[in-house]
């Protein structure tokens, strides 16, 4: 038989040689067909949307706060890090309440931990003073700044 | 939902469809007026992809009802990015290859999913031209995408693009396999007497 293309492509084959086509999409088969699949599908069908309510009902509520949940602890725990420990300030000299406890501690040096170059005589009558008003039980002492 | 004539079969359908991937996902959560919708678009054509390897009627309908149920019970592990009809078509032929096999009670894989022959049975009438039958004879030992392709285009009348949709291939693809087909069949008809041997019997 011979090939009467044009351009190189086959033409199709006459429709009578070819096996019958289906019945059109809308026929009555199609319906019976679809029912039948139906059926037997349902029972999976049911099991999907269970499966699926039970996903929605625990993981997606869960899922509404443990985001910003997370996000605040590792905020929490991020933000001493960036921030650093806090420190301690330098303790004011003016006002200092302090209760001395050795009574054997040298006057000048205790100034001097304060910053405070301390006059040795000074230094001691404001010692001798708050010894004084310790023994009469008044507690805690306030240290002056007698050196000027 | 406004509807349009279909032009292939004067049937109504939407204008505006649902993608099947969006479908496929409503599948996923049981929903049966999706999975309707699904089957009812690809009822006729995976109808059509059962029969183009098997010839028995009854063969036909359960392969094609199966592939639909496989394709629930893989719903879950169905990757919606990916297209769906393509999916659909691998599983009603591996169905389709596996009914054939084991109505031949043949262990192996077809070579080229080449059909077997047969005699025909007491009870079966020959009821088409020789011509016809010869054509027959000669579709089914088409390589498996010829003859795939032959069938949705020149005897279902699909659109080339339907057609590579489903079997998700190019439209240039399909073309090929189906000019491809026809050069073989027209060749067959040629030869005229040789197929006799491997005459496929279709009440």
């Amino acid at each position: 038989m011979r090939d009467r293309s044009e351009g190189g492509v086959p033409p199709p084959l006459p429709w009578e040689w070819l096996p019958d086509p289906q019945p059109p999409e809308g026929a009555e088969p199609w319906d019976t067909r679809l029912e039948r699949i139906m059926a037997a599908a349902d029972p999976g069908l049911r099991g999907l949307r269970t499966r699926s309510a039970a996903a929605g009902t625990s993981w997606s509520v869960f899922g509404l706060w443990w985001k910003p949940a997370a996000a605040l602890a590792a905020a929490a725990i991020a933000l001493p890090l960036l921030i650093g420990p806090p420190t301690v300030s330098e303790p004011r000299t003016e006002g200092l309440s302090l209760s001395l406890i050795a009574a054997e501690g040298d006057p000048v040096t205790l100034w001097g931990a304060f910053g405070i170059p301390a006059d040795p005589v000074l230094a001691r009558i404001a010692f001798q003073g708050q010894r004084n008003r310790a023994g009469q039980g008044v507690t805690p002492v306030k240290l002056e700044r007698e050196n000027r | 939902m406004a509807t349009g004539e279909n032009p292939r079969d004067g049937s109504e359908e939407p204008l505006q469809a649902e993608p099947d991937e969006d479908l496929a996902r409503r599948v996923q959560r049981g929903e049966r007026d999706a999975m309707e919708q699904l089957v009812r678009r690809y009822l006729r054509p995976i109808h059509a992809v059962a029969a183009s390897y098997l010839s028995e009627p009854m063969d036909v309908e359960d392969a094609a009802q199966e592939s639909f149920l496989r394709m629930l019970g893989a719903i879950e592990a169905y990757d919606p990015r990916r297209p769906f009809a393509p999916w659909l078509y691998q599983i009603a032929r591996n169905i389709a290859r596996k009914r054939l096999a084991a109505r031949f009670r043949w262990r192996e894989e077809l070579p080229s999913g080449e059909l077997p022959s047969r005699q025909p049975g007491p009870d079966e009438v020959l009821e088409r031209s020789d011509v016809r039958a010869r054509v027959d004879a000669a579709i089914a030992r088409l390589p498996e995408r010829q003859r795939t392709a032959f069938r949705l285009c020149d005897v279902e009348r699909y659109p080339t693009g339907d057609v590579a949709r489903i079997m998700g291939l190019s439209a240039g693809t399909v073309r090929s396999h189906v000019h491809h087909a026809r050069r073989a069949l027209r060749a067959a008809l040629a030869e005229g007497g040789k197929e006799a041997k491997n005459r496929r019997i279709v009440p």
